[in-house]
């Protein structure tokens, strides 16, 4: 199969449908992505169209050795993302959240269980989805990205624009925040 | 070691139907309102340089004439023996009465011209074609 790298020159060097193939292969994890990170589809929708055609635009600006073609593009999509719901006024901060955005579940100690033990304890999707729609942003973006999109530690600081330390602290966090949250709902 | 994408609540969400056309065309919009803009813009250099061409040509053919080149050209066609026993003065009295810019002129009209005109028509497909979607 080819790589998105090679998919990439055949685009420049003129093959139109190398591009579409790379559309094909990457829509499902940006949709993904996005309707969890935004919450709503019709949105989604938009913002995916406009992280591709940014993509395209640029594509003559990517470089395989500062990033893989998919961390370049998550990338794309969460400030895509983000820029969209700047413009309507309408950042998804749950309800958890104090003033700075920062969850009030932030200080309170915690032994953590892996996400994968703590997960495995829930018996309903519902119960989860609904936790990680009260997420903050900043942390909702980290299990999207680790989990859902499957990218590496090193991938999500890629696309965030942070260290991995930060990114892990993140995740570390993000993960009792949502513990958290699925005890409360219970 | 599982897949983290394994794990049931983090599946990817399949796309709802048309999304991926709907990309596709969002693209293709603009790949051919860009082409229509070069076009355009090709078309200007087509009318300018074409318009300049006109009198560069007539500038060139004026100088050639007048600036004795044309009479030093005309000796190897008229008096050839004469003309190829003295071929390295006669060639440095050709190069020394070249009109310079006359030449320059009708040859950088003359090649925007011909480029624009080459560009255009590649252009003018996917400026015009209807949008084609996988």
């Amino acid at each position: 199969m080819e790589s998105d790298e090679d998919l990439i020159a055949a685009y420049l060097n003129g093959d139109e449908d190398a591009f579409t193939r790379l559309v094909e292969r990457h829509l499902k994890s940006v949709y993904s992505f996005t309707l969890r990170f935004v919450g709503s589809q019709s949105d989604a929708q938009d913002i995916v169209q406009e992280s591709f055609f940014k993509t395209w635009k640029n594509l003559k600006r990517y470089s395989s050795q500062s990033a893989s073609f998919k961390t370049w593009l998550m990338h794309i999509a969460r400030n895509t993302a983000i820029d969209f719901l700047r413009k309507r006024k309408h950042i998804p901060f749950s309800e958890f959240d104090n003033e700075e955005g920062n969850s009030v579940f932030d200080n309170l100690p915690d032994e953590t269980p892996l996400a994968e033990e703590l997960l495995s304890n829930v018996q309903d999707v519902k119960d989860v989805e609904w936790a990680i729609s009260q997420l903050s942003p900043s942390y909702r973006e980290v299990l999207l990205l680790y989990y859902e999109s499957d990218l590496t530690f090193e991938e999500v600081a890629g696309v965030l624009e942070a260290s991995v330390n930060t990114v892990k602290s993140r995740h570390r966090r993000a993960v009792i925040a949502l513990r958290k949250l699925l005890l409360h709902r219970k | 070691m599982t897949s983290k994408r394994n794990m049931a609540f983090f599946t990817e969400v399949e796309p709802p139907e048309g999304l991926f056309k709907a990309v596709l065309a969002r693209i293709a919009l603009a790949r051919r309102r860009a082409a229509r803009i070069k076009l355009a813009a090709l078309g200007t250099v087509i009318l300018v340089s074409g318009a300049a061409l006109v009198p560069a040509v007539s500038y060139a053919v004026q100088e050639f004439y007048t600036s004795g080149f044309y009479d030093y050209l005309s000796l190897f066609f008229s008096d050839s023996s004469v003309a190829f026993s003295h071929w390295q003065e006669i060639s440095l009295s050709l190069a020394e009465s070249l009109p310079s810019l006359a030449v320059l002129l009708l040859v950088g009209f003359a090649a925007a011209f011909l480029w624009s005109l080459r560009r255009a028509v590649r252009n003018a497909g996917a400026a015009f074609n209807p949008i084609r979607l996988a």
